[in-house]
């Protein structure tokens, strides 16, 4: 009984060791394949990213809530050791803040008066989604968020994403319940922005660095650290004149450009939900649906 | 009969738990710390968990489950569909093959093979990751992570074998 069974054995022991080969043979020609795939962008890809994405997004919504605990607890500490310190700085701030707020009122009232005169149109109304940042996938080769928010929020595919301070990106995902975000700091996020002093146009080119680079049309002008940079609206995704970072070092063909935003510790954003004037209906499909309750 | 049901449940769990380990590890990789400059040297850790598991376990992580993870890794993370498949298939193959070499080493020469597979999945990455955009991606990212996973390695592996001890036996 025995000596029948060892001789299959022997024998199926090399042939076990071929369709084990063969076997990985087709799966690294598979992973092959599925890059391509991903390559060609098709409508599939990105709707088993989406799946994923939702199923993922409530489990990283529940592991980061302790994390984020944590981090609160950690910056209530660092504020109550620092109350004096933040409190003259703040104060000072504040003073300056109101002789701006002073500025900001006579100009928007100046501005208006202008409007009117002009008969000028006003370009779009914002509404905003906040959203909180649940999955941190940042890495050597991508620079993206996760969003615990999606279509189901409001959230549609090109939605520009800020905080606060300015830009952080757009959304190149949105399932039901998640959404990704494509850093402005990532290699595919081009940005079309302004020198807010100069009105020169350029493109802010990300490329997984921590400064994007500023790439001009024309010669770069008088560009100087520090300079402002805003978005200038061209494009149609971000609305204009959100700012954006200031020039962080010039160099012979490029500048790189330092976020307001800091990246690193984004806790909620903003999803910018605008009606921007389109040419034609057919290009507001992600938008009508979004709007749909 | 049910006490053969049962063996046959617990040897199912045991054959699940190398996969479970590495989809943990992906997950809690992904929540966001808020530290500055973490999250891009964040140490690859499915890459520690398939080395360890296939060191020591690969009959519990056949190719096929470490497509499937890898694949999923792409989808999560937002890299190029199948790049971390291929990687870490590729890591797993090559691990399998030297495998009889690191079997029975001391834990510093299964450190120094993972230092080399790590450095390879590096520069493999790197390449697979600028074919696919079809640009320069900068390696020096590519190789502080790697570092920084070498480095991480001890601890990881530590905590794998204690559920490589308790769990799968």
């Amino acid at each position: 009984m025995a000596a029948p069974r060892e001789r299959l054995t022997r024998l199926a022991v090399p042939f076990r060791a071929l369709a084990q080969r063969f076997t990985f043979v087709v799966l690294v020609g598979g992973a092959f394949a599925l890059m391509l795939i991903g390559k060609a962008d098709t409508a599939l890809t990105e709707r088993v990213r989406l799946l994923a994405g939702d199923s993922i997004a409530p489990i990283l919504a529940l592991l980061s809530e302790p994390v984020a605990t944590v981090n609160r607890g950690v910056r209530s500490v660092d504020g109550f050791l620092n109350v004096y310190a933040d409190n003259a700085r703040l104060r000072e701030e504040n003073e300056r803040l109101r002789q701006w707020q002073t500025v900001a009122r006579r100009v928007e009232q100046e501005n208006a008066a202008y409007r009117t005169l002009l008969n000028a149109k006003s370009e779009s109304r914002v509404s905003y989604i906040t959203a909180r940042v649940v999955g941190d996938t940042s890495g050597p080769f991508v620079r993206t968020m996760i969003l615990a928010a999606g279509t189901a929020d409001g959230v549609a595919k090109g939605f520009p994403v800020v905080t606060g301070d300015g830009v952080v990106g757009h959304i190149v995902e949105s399932g039901e319940r998640a959404s990704r975000v494509l850093l402005m700091t990532d290699l595919n996020s081009r940005l079309p922005v302004l020198i807010e002093s100069t009105r020169v146009r350029a493109i802010l080119a990300g490329d997984n660095t921590d400064r994007p680079r500023l790439q001009f049309f024309a010669n770069v002008g008088e560009l100087q650290r520090g300079d402002r940079i805003i978005t200038s609206g061209h494009g149609g995704v971000f609305p204009p004149g959100l700012p954006v970072g200031i020039v962080a070092s010039v160099g012979d063909r490029a500048a790189r450009v330092q976020p307001y935003v800091d990246l690193e510790r984004l806790e909620y954003v903003r999803v910018l939900r605008l009606d921007l004037p389109r040419l034609s209906e057919s290009q507001d499909d992600g938008r009508a649906a979004a709007r749909k309750p | 009969m049910n006490e053969r049901f049962e063996a046959i449940l617990a040897r199912t769990t045991r054959g699940l738990v190398p996969a479970a380990t590495i989809l943990l590890m992906l997950v809690v990789s992904l929540v966001p710390l808020n530290l500055p400059y973490f999250s891009q040297i964040a140490p690859a850790v499915t890459l520690i968990a398939v080395f360890y598991w296939t060191i020591y376990r690969p009959d519990l992580l056949p190719p096929a489950a470490v497509f499937v993870l890898g694949a999923l890794q792409d989808l999560v993370v937002g890299t190029p569909l199948g790049m971390s498949a291929l990687v870490l298939l590729l890591t797993s193959g090559f691990v399998r093959s030297q495998r009889r070499a690191l079997l029975a080493k001391s834990f510093a020469i299964v450190w120094l093979g993972f230092a080399v597979t790590a450095l390879g999945v590096a520069l493999l990455s790197w390449l697979a990751a600028s074919l696919y955009f079809l640009t320069m991606v900068r390696i020096v990212p590519v190789l502080v992570q790697g570092a920084v996973t070498v480095a991480l390695y001890p601890l990881f592996a530590w905590c794998l074998r204690q559920v490589h001890l308790r769990l799968v036996g």
